[in-house]
């Protein structure tokens, strides 16, 4: 499975530097006002790819340390590094289901935007919850699409990334947090109006596939049509899509 | 290089033990006497590119 991710971002690394999701301050914002970073944190963020979210921290911990699978996206980050003249954030490639780090080490720790990757989401939660010290905080966003919305966007994320492996939605969640000894501090679900052409091309989908998709979405019957809404704006596809924002407590 | 504050909390992925720097670019876990990469100033740590320490 990491062999797979590593070679659908591996070729797309610089495209997430500049996505307007990805990089936007308003998402980044939202990453800090459910993070509640603070001046001496020890931060860890997993699957930091460029390292957006780390950036977003860095101001506001001591330190920050971006952990990812792909080597190229890394390689972005700490040419970020540098160009911003960052001192308190390091890289590290590792796996979130086998964290380099001891128990009970970090102040903070964040994952955005990935979990929909990982194919044993049990053994994530539970290195998040051994390497957090006891009584702090997860803070964890990802795409969580409602039940019917899900079946349909789960054929385009397959095809668009075959990195894709599930969305879940926000009680599942809650249900492996707490499985995995958290307590549930907030769980919240964002609809936000969604660049279809910008998500295909931060993947580099060949456009005839893009379009094919896109029909696949405008195609949506019932209960999922009612909540994807696709609409054409000046030609292109705008929908919806979600995410969670979990913030979880480790109690101590 | 990497930095001592980052040194200081780097574990072996496989064990948790405290890995040690090892010179030129190496990350020793003397528990599991694995050898973890440091590639272009980034450790691998990873536990399937862990390589075993000749040295023990």
């Amino acid at each position: 499975m990491p062999d797979d991710v590593r070679s659908r971002f591996a070729p797309v690394a610089a495209n997430y530097t500049r996505s307007s999701f990805h990089a936007s301050s308003e998402r980044l914002q939202e990453v800090l006002d459910l993070a509640r970073p603070k001046p001496g944190d020890l931060a860890l963020d997993v699957a930091t790819g460029t390292g957006n979210t780390a950036f977003a921290l860095a101001p506001h911990v001591r330190r920050v340390i971006g952990l990812d699978l792909t080597p190229e996206m890394l390689e972005q980050a700490r040419r970020l590094t540098a160009e911003r003249g960052i001192k308190n954030a390091d890289w590290m490639l590792g796996d979130v289901a086998d964290l380099p780090f001891a128990d009970d080490t970090f102040d903070l720790y964040t994952v955005r935007a990935a979990p929909h990757h990982f194919a044993d989401v049990e053994a994530f939660l539970n290195e998040a919850f051994r390497v957090l010290k006891p009584g702090r905080d997860a803070a964890f966003i990802d795409c969580s699409p409602p039940a019917a919305a899900r079946e349909v966007l789960h054929e385009v994320e397959l095809r668009r990334d075959p990195s894709h492996v599930r969305a879940l939605t926000v009680d599942e969640w809650a249900g492996h947090f707490e499985r995995a000894g958290f307590e549930m501090e907030g769980a919240a679900l964002r609809e936000l109006d969604w660049d279809y052409d910008e998500w295909m091309r931060n993947m580099a989908v060949d456009p005839a596939l893009a379009e094919e998709l896109a029909g696949v979405i405008e195609a949506a019957t019932g209960d999922a049509l009612v909540q994807l809404h696709p609409e054409r704006r000046e030609g292109r596809l705008r929908h919806a899509y979600w995410h969670c924002l979990i913030r979880a407590h480790k109690p101590g | 290089m990497i930095s001592q504050e980052l040194l200081e909390i780097l574990a072996c992925p496989k064990c948790h033990t405290k890995v040690e720097f090892k010179e030129p670019d190496q990350l020793r876990c003397p528990n599991c006497k694995v050898l973890y990469p440091i590639v272009d100033g980034i450790p691998v740590m990873l536990i399937e590119e862990a390589k075993p320490d000749q040295d023990q």
